[in-house]
């Protein structure tokens, strides 16, 4: 993303996690707003594409058992993984020291968190105006509610994305100057979310013969991959 | 009463990409009420004519289900709207919302999503670009099969509609994706466990996450095996990690 400054680039990036927060819950739910899928792509606008891939991959596998199921919002991980990739894009947080910028980024969830509740608590207006509008006959202005109601989506993720980098974008400058490298400190902790993750799925899902036998066929074939 | 053939291929492209929406204004009271509605709107303005606002009012309730199933609900009181059925037409509605919720959460959500995923990271490991489009790719197929049978699945099952909702296709896929996950973990760590170059560390730390997963929930887990690598870290331990880029 060449010609911004770092303001320029948290700006985009906020209207980027608006714009992508719309597939989660409003329109579509094609995943694209999984961070598998979002974080690479932010990092390829932000001209920092593996930092992208590192970080959707390792949120990815964070919150892989989160379930949206009936009106519980859980702690999404499209945030923190965003927030991730905007700290080492805008120059805060030096690559080298990306593991920091995953610890550093992970309070955003509460903002996505706060932006999705308000979303659905404004859309009980936005119900009463449709019901309002189709009671006068005017289903056509009841069908503008609905499409004012996604748009809500956007502008509330934009804005608790934009109040989440002003809070955590400093402080991710100022822990990276004050603290050393600490790269190497973080690499064996790098691997953590993808054993969890492996490890809770697994325990699920070995508890019959079929699943064990599954689960070997797997690992034999995974060495015979990583040895290839 | 007209027949099945009155549900052409543009009424039903109107409610696919309608039903894209059917979340659009989820709301604590009403939930999905508002964009159940405005998947019938077109159907409804064809098939009522002079009493479109009233079918409108009837069906701008409570609404609440599996948003890639509401197609099947839609076909289902879009033919019975055809019909003249108006009463039958909300008790289908509201019947057939709370077991095609509970089948969603558990197809979609807990086992196809986590499938995908599982997909993606085996195609990552060898190319880490293609793992989003994997993803993408995997979910969708079945997501997007779901929302477009759906509606005429559910206007051709009219008489029997919740004979409909466990499938023949829907138990493969779940079967399918109870079949991958356990291949998909094993393969992912034993490439992980050999690219790391300290495929015992790996391996005990997955074995520490596996056993304390029966007894603590995962964020005692995640804390517990977070803390013993930042130790291992603190002590000069190095791996590297599984993805070549």
């Amino acid at each position: 993303m060449i010609g911004l400054n770092w303001v320029g680039a948290i700006v985009f990036a906020s209207l980027f996690a608006g714009v992508v927060s719309v597939d989660r819950a409003a329109f579509g739910q094609f995943q694209i707003s999984r961070p598998l899928v979002a974080a690479p792509l932010l990092g390829l606008l932000m001209g920092i594409p593996t930092v992208g891939v590192v970080t959707g991959l390792v949120f990815e596998l964070l919150f892989l058992d989160s379930l949206p199921v009936g009106s519980f919002v859980p702690f999404e991980p499209l945030f923190p993984a965003l927030l991730s990739v905007v700290l080492v894009g805008t120059g805060q947080v030096p690559p080298s020291a990306l593991p920091m910028a995953l610890v550093i980024s992970l309070p955003s969830m509460v903002a996505d968190q706060w932006a999705e509740v308000r979303w659905r608590r404004s859309n009980e207006h936005v119900f009463n105006r449709a019901q309002a509008c189709v009671r006068l006959g005017r289903v056509d202005l009841a069908q503008i509610q609905m499409g004012f109601a996604i748009f809500l989506t956007a502008f509330f993720h934009f804005t608790a994305f934009l109040f989440s980098c002003a809070i955590l974008v400093p402080a991710g400058r100022v822990l990276a100057v004050i603290l050393p490298d600490l790269s190497g400190f973080f690499l064996v902790a790098a691997l953590v979310p993808l054993l969890t993750g492996l490890s809770a799925f697994s325990r699920s899902r070995l508890h019959k013969k079929e699943g064990w036998i599954q689960f070997a066929a797997g690992l034999f074939f995974g060495l015979l991959a990583g040895l290839v | 009463m007209r027949g099945v053939m009155s549900l052409s291929f543009q009424d039903r492209a109107a409610m696919f990409w309608r039903s894209l929406a059917v979340q659009g204004a989820w709301n604590y009271p009403r939930m999905q009420g508002l964009g159940f509605l405005f998947i019938l709107v077109p159907w409804l303005r064809k098939v009522k004519k002079e009493r479109f606002e009233k079918a409108c009012l009837r069906h701008l309730g409570y609404f609440n289900t599996h948003p890639f199933l509401a197609g099947y609900v839609a076909g289902v009181v879009a033919r019975m709207e055809e019909e003249g059925k108006e009463k039958e037409s909300i008790r289908a509605r509201e019947s057939l919302m709370g077991p095609l919720g509970a089948l969603g959460d558990g197809l979609f959500w807990a086992r196809l999503r986590p499938a995908a995923i599982f997909m993606a990271l085996v195609v990552s490991l060898f190319w880490p670009w293609a793992g989003a489009l994997a993803l993408l790719v995997f979910f969708n197929a079945v997501h997007f099969k779901e929302r477009w049978s759906g509606i005429k699945a559910g206007y051709n099952r009219v008489e029997e509609p919740i004979g409909g909702i466990s499938t023949r296709w829907r138990k493969m896929i779940s079967s399918l994706c109870e079949r991958v996950i356990p291949i998909a973990c094993g393969f992912i760590l034993a490439v992980t466990a050999l690219r790391s170059g300290k495929p015992l560390l790996v391996l005990a730390l997955f074995l520490a996450g596996f056993l304390l997963h029966g007894r603590r929930g995962g964020p005692v887990v995640l804390g517990s095996l977070l803390a013993v690598a930042l130790l291992l870290g603190f002590l000069g331990v190095e791996v590297k990690l599984p993805w070549s880029m």
